[in-house]
């Protein structure tokens, strides 16, 4: 029992980041039709900016620790969904549908940003204190607070993602214009419009994921890019483009590489992974919860 | 040719795709109260003009006017917002979304609520049959249920003219009946129709004013009576 919460604690703490993370992947892929590859430079950005803001916030202007981080995550997703806007009107309107477009312009992308962070930051990893100290033991198996609370806010950001999608007219858009473009045009949809707000949706997701990872994981001008491979395994399990997709394909990724990383090592789990991909490319191309086209 | 009455008229309007011409110089005119058709072959250009007149596609050359004003250069949405809505060839349901789902969309560019509820009763009200499936996926509907959904879907924008792309191909004799007495029914409710059918025979007889298409031009034009009376039409498309 108390090794089954433990593998589970560590199937939601992992398996929350790369839900989020392969949310905004896959959401930006329904309605543009292409992969960002430089969605991890959106995570980076936002955990770097949480390591440069909370000691700014708690040194001079005296906030506590948690009014800090919480300013510091205001500022993050700001800064991440301007960036977003900036490299959508600047690069990926013209590239719409456009899969190589889109690639040449995505990894040139990240590698400018990549580059900037390096400059600014420099490569030590940077760390935040701790913002939520003290662990909480369940059945037996200890997490710490700030691991738990990462999982709760995840969720809810999860849920409410779930609603904006299914409930809400610019989610009845998001949902027509990833199944047809045209369609959804002669609805009256503004397509460009509704690709912009998929987009930063998208970003903003990263951000999210960027916020609540940086008081657990140190941040390297590189981290976000280590999820990226990780989001196309994800997607490609889950299903390309689909929203419940990306939770139960984020999920089932959170469960091979912990319960594998426990009973055997972590570069089996991996292994795995990639060999799972395989299968479902030959088996199920369309993913778990994808559509054959 | 363009008078009080005249809802949409087009005026020498070209289109080419990648340089070859799929429209050359095509004019017509939609009067108020009336069923109009465009009857032609495959190919002939009729679904060209139609998302031509919905704004998806940019003439090189030519006019549009709704209501005597230029539509030229508005997008889909706007035309939408205009009150022309098409429901295009093939029905592109979006089909993993549910019945509601669908309708819901075509009322997007709307705002008011009660409006809205309204309308989903009168289609429904037109469209029984998609009452009980309201929470099903649109691919699990039959092909009739379908082109019901794709029109209802089409009357939730409360539009003032509907545009319908080959509404009965490949729907079985009643359903065929049942889709026609709804154009019926939309035109009497004060919705301008304009079908484009290859079945000329269900066209003819429903329509009030009738244009042949070929080779993306207008041949011929005149009352559904008087081309059902045609030699060529008779040969070429009822196969008289």
């Amino acid at each position: 029992m108390e090794l089954f919460v433990q593998l589970l604690a560590n199937t939601l703490q992992i398996g929350s980041v790369y839900v989020l993370f392969a949310l905004g992947l896959t959401l930006i892929f329904g309605v543009m039709k292409i992969i960002n590859f430089a969605h991890g430079a959106f995570y980076t950005a936002a955990a770097l900016i949480v390591t440069s803001v909370v000691p700014f916030a708690t040194a001079t202007l005296g906030l506590p620790l948690w009014a800090g981080y919480l300013l510091a995550a205001i500022a993050a997703i700001a800064v991440v969904l301007c960036l977003g806007a900036l490299v959508y009107s600047l690069g990926f309107q013209y590239v719409l549908k456009d899969l190589n477009g889109s690639f040449i312009l995505s990894i040139g992308l990240l590698l400018v940003l990549n580059g900037a962070y390096l400059a600014i930051y420099g490569g030590a990893p940077r760390s935040v204190p701790q913002i939520l100290p003290g662990t909480i033991s369940i059945f037996g198996a200890t997490l710490t607070a700030q691991r738990l609370a990462l999982v709760i806010v995840a969720a809810i950001v999860t849920g409410g993602l779930y609603l904006l999608i299914e409930r809400t007219r610019l989610g009845l858009a998001l949902r027509a214009v990833a199944q047809d473009q045209e369609a959804a045009m002669l609805q009256g949809m503004p397509y460009r419009r509704v690709a912009l707000y998929g987009f930063m949706i998208g970003a903003g997701l990263a951000a999210c994921a960027g916020v609540l990872m940086a008081p657990i994981n140190a941040v390297t001008p590189v981290s976000g890019d280590e999820f990226l491979i990780k989001a196309f395994i994800i997607i490609i399990i889950g299903g390309l483009g689909s929203v419940a997709g990306a939770i139960v394909g984020g999920l089932f990724i959170a469960v091979v590489e912990s319960v594998g990383g426990y009973f055997f090592d972590p570069s089996t789990a991996t292994l795995a992974m990639f060999i799972l991909v395989i299968v479902f490319l030959l088996v199920r191309p369309q993913g778990i919860l994808g559509n054959a086209e | 040719m363009t008078s009080d009455t005249t809802i949409l008229s087009v005026d020498g309007l070209c289109v080419s795709y990648h340089g070859v011409p799929a429209l050359q110089d095509v004019s017509l005119s939609i009067e108020r109260g009336s069923i109009t058709t465009i009857v032609g072959s495959n190919g002939a250009g009729k679904t060209t003009l139609m998302k031509a007149i919905a704004g998806l596609l940019v003439p090189e050359r030519g006019r549009v006017h709704l209501y005597g004003e230029d539509s030229g250069g508005r997008t889909p949405a706007e035309m939408v917002q205009a009150g022309v809505t098409l429901v295009p060839e093939g029905r592109r349901l979006f089909t993993q979304m549910s019945v509601r789902d669908n309708l819901m969309t075509g009322a997007y560019i709307r705002r008011d609520r009660s409006a809205i509820a309204a309308d989903f009763e009168t289609v429904l009200g037109h469209f029984p049959a998609l009452r009980d499936r309201l929470n099903a996926p649109a691919s699990a509907l039959s092909g009739g249920q379908q082109q019901m959904l794709a029109v209802g879907r089409a009357l939730m924008a409360a539009p003032r003219l509907v545009m319908l792309d080959e509404p009965t191909i490949g729907l079985a004799p009643a359903v065929v009946d049942t889709i026609c007495e709804i154009i019926q029914t939309i035109s009497r409710n004060g919705v301008e129709v304009l079908l484009v059918e290859q079945n000329a025979h269900i066209a003819l007889e429903l329509a009030a004013r009738a244009y042949v298409m070929e080779n993306g031009r207008i041949v011929l034009s005149g009352s559904g009576e008087e081309l059902m009376d045609n030699d060529l039409v008779r040969e070429a498309y009822l196969g008289l």
